[in-house]
């Protein structure tokens, strides 16, 4: 017969003591928590199954439904009575036996794994608004909350300052078991400014982020001094990517402006021209070898980039980079310069057999006409030119604008749909130039060939389609489309969002809307 | 009793047919009787206690109902709170109870009666009474129902939420740490 004191909260005192002696001691230990419980429980239910023939007598079996009338009374203080349990496992009972302190009998403790799910709730730095300020406050409450919130804090990391890089650089860079233990259990990281002098000192700590698998950084440039640089993003950057690239196995996507590596366009920097031939090498290593590939492991999946190309020609750090990562499931590219429309050389679209995901913002051209050999159909595809610039696309040679370049048309896409579009569950072709008749064409080829589709985004200031009221005329081929695409929940219309108003929206056009289940853009919630 | 003995005598004179089909038709619930750490009783059915993978495990490995079962380390409060929630979800589609599916739709809101049961974990002042949210969260944790440990560790959060660390420590009782120790957790 062992007596086990359980405390106030109900859980017995061994537990708490373990708890608080584990402290920081990381995942493995409470993954295995769980576990552990479970098999305790386990025991110590058979136990006191074991043990109820003796105590029988003492309450009622089988028609208590109802709770002893007094219990509210009893339970609201949640003082506990001690529980005997019998024939409790060895060695909680020798546990249970040693000398202890009850600790502070009112403070509330939760065990670790309980701590996190609290702590997942609450909003990290995905949530743009709470800037992490319920994280930052719990991780100061105390000893025992502080590694559950770091974990959680540094598993999303995004830096939007010079200062915050330098803070997380000098964290992370400063060595020391927590240390390392922050910089792994980064998962996530985006950047959303660009500073030379912290993205190098950034570059050195890269190595320690070993578990990272995003990577994204944006140039929402912070007090840059010449800005006639601003988007000419050089070493730094190629210099991080490749440290990512080496280092960061499990990376998955890479987000990055369209690095621009050639001596004209850098300037005179002594540093960088160092960086630069470190890059040149290992690209001409690369051309003498044939394959850069050598690691078979990479989990690079998705590769972003966004910015312009510098001048014609230089394109062979994305093509580097297009051979380094492997079969790419997802790739992105977005330019907002029509003089220097970003590319990657048609012969890559062959070498990426894998891809499932396109997006292509803005001016970017060039891929394209080859997508249509790619060895699966698409998931999402996203051919939108930002700012109405002219987006230079094409789906076959015979699409040729007066300039011999392939433009992007509804006949080119159509035959796109029909061949690689049976998987597609978003598309996006906002800002496209079609005529209306052209876009109906191509809206009656979607819901003919994309069964699966979520999202529609059609919308372009160019259409004829403006208006100050939406009648049922301008929703009706939704009909037909949801017919094709049962899964169809969100639609933006080909109409400018910007200068139409949804005020004049007709009851009809919503009643339409809800009989569909069919979300428009500021129109069934403006 | 009375009626099982029926059913042996009916079964012994040659009308084991009727008796199969009468133990068919009136087969009773399965039910099982929970007996907290402060000694309160509770049937529950199998459907509903099977919520609980602490006790659905325990079911399949005793293969059967078993006798009174002593539940250590819950309240009659905890218990009865915990029942109540697993009778309304237990045949609730809507409302995952395995991890897999409550970490695959994580912007999931809390439901109309999963926020009244939680306002009615409350004070008479209508304030929630955190130690009760932490004592079931406890409970839940023991009893392994990943739906209610998503509940109420939610609601624990919402608490949290809005609040500067000087109430956060009153609300949890945690004691104001050294100037030197803020330091290092600031830090």
């Amino acid at each position: 017969m062992q007596t086990l004191d359980v405390d106030t909260e109900g859980k017995p005192a061994f537990r708490r003591r373990g708890e608080d002696s584990r402290g920081d001691r990381g995942e493995k230990t409470n993954s295995s928590a769980d576990h552990q419980t479970h098999g305790r429980y386990k025991n110590s239910g058979k136990a006191a199954y074991g043990a109820e023939g003796g105590r029988e007598r003492d309450w009622d079996c089988g028609d208590t439904d109802k709770v002893h009338p007094d219990e509210k009374s009893r339970h609201r203080g949640r003082m506990r009575p001690k529980l005997i349990i019998a024939a409790a496992d060895a060695e909680e009972g020798s546990r249970s036996n040693a000398p202890r302190s009850l600790p502070n009998p009112r403070r509330l403790r939760l065990p670790t794994e309980l701590l996190r799910q609290v702590f997942q709730a609450l909003p990290d730095s995905r949530d743009r608004r709470s800037l992490c300020s319920d994280l930052r406050s719990t991780a100061v409450v105390c000893r025992e909350w502080n590694p559950v919130a770091s974990e959680r804090l540094w598993t999303h990391v995004v830096v939007s300052s010079p200062h915050m890089v330098r803070s997380f650089t000098n964290t992370i860079g400063k060595g020391g078991a927590s240390a390392t233990k922050l910089a792994t259990t980064v998962r996530t990281l985006k950047q959303e400014f660009f500073d030379w002098e912290a993205m190098d000192d950034f570059a050195g700590v890269v190595h320690r982020l070993e578990g990272l698998r995003l990577f994204a950084t944006y140039w929402r440039v912070v007090d840059f001094p010449y800005p006639r640089q601003l988007t000419l993003f050089g070493p730094p950057i190629s210099v991080v990517v490749t440290a990512l690239l080496l280092s960061c196995p499990r990376l998955e996507v890479l987000s990055i402006p369209a690095p621009s590596l050639t001596p004209g366009s850098w300037g005179s920097d002594s540093d960088s021209d160092s960086d630069l031939d470190t890059e040149r090498e290992s690209d001409s290593d690369s051309d003498s070898n044939g394959d850069v590939d050598e690691d078979e492991d990479w989990d690079l999946t998705g590769l972003r980039v966004a910015g312009r190309r510098c001048s014609a020609g230089e394109l062979w750090f994305q093509n580097l980079l297009l051979r380094s990562v492997g079969p790419l499931v997802e790739l992105g590219l977005e330019s907002d310069d029509p003089e220097h429309p970003l590319a990657v050389p048609d012969t890559e679209a062959i070498t990426l057999p894998n891809l499932e995901i396109v997006e292509a913002k803005g001016c970017v051209t060039s891929l394209f006409p080859s997508l249509i050999n790619i060895q699966h159909p698409l998931r999402r595809l996203v051919l939108a030119a930002d700012s109405m610039l002219l987006l230079r696309l094409g789906f076959g040679t015979s699409d040729c604008g007066p300039m011999r370049q392939p433009i992007f048309t509804s006949n080119g896409l159509q035959h796109f749909l029909r061949v690689r579009g049976s998987n597609l569950t978003l598309l996006n072709i906002a800002d496209n130039m079609f005529a209306v008749k052209d876009l109906l064409g191509c809206v009656t080829c979607i819901g003919q060939t994309a069964p699966l589709l979520e999202t529609l985004i059609l919308q372009t200031p160019r259409s004829g389609w403006h208006g100050d009221s939406f009648g049922l005329e301008k929703v009706a081929f939704l009909r037909d489309l949801k017919r094709g695409c049962p899964n169809l929940r969100h639609v933006e219309l080909p109409v400018s969002y910007y200068r139409d108003s949804a005020s004049h929206v007709s009851e009809e056009v919503l009643q339409l809307l809800a009989d569909l289940k069919v979300d428009i853009y500021r129109i069934s919630d403006p | 009793m009375f009626h099982r003995a029926n059913l042996r005598n009916n079964s012994k004179n040659g009308r084991s047919q009727v008796g199969q089909n009468r133990n068919s038709k009136k087969k009773p619930v399965a039910k099982l009787t929970l007996i907290t750490e402060d000694n309160e009783s509770f049937t529950v059915c199998k459907k509903v206690a099977e919520m609980s993978m602490f006790f659905k495990n325990m079911l399949q490995d005793t293969e059967g109902i078993p006798a009174p079962f002593i539940v250590p380390n819950v309240s009659g409060y905890d218990l009865k709170k915990i029942i109540e929630y697993c009778s309304y979800h237990c045949l609730d589609t809507d409302c995952p109870n395995d991890n897999d599916s409550l970490r695959s739709r994580r912007d999931r809101k809390i439901g109309h009666w999963d926020e009244t049961f939680v306002r009615n974990i409350i004070n008479k002042d209508g304030d929630p009474v955190i130690d009760n949210l932490v004592g079931l969260t406890k409970a839940a944790y023991f009893l392994d129902i990943p739906g209610l440990i998503w509940l109420m560790t939610k609601s624990i959060a919402n608490t949290i939420d809005p609040k500067p660390i000087a109430e956060i420590r009153e609300i949890f009782n945690v004691p104001v740490p050294s100037e030197r120790e803020e330091e290092i957790l600031q830090r």
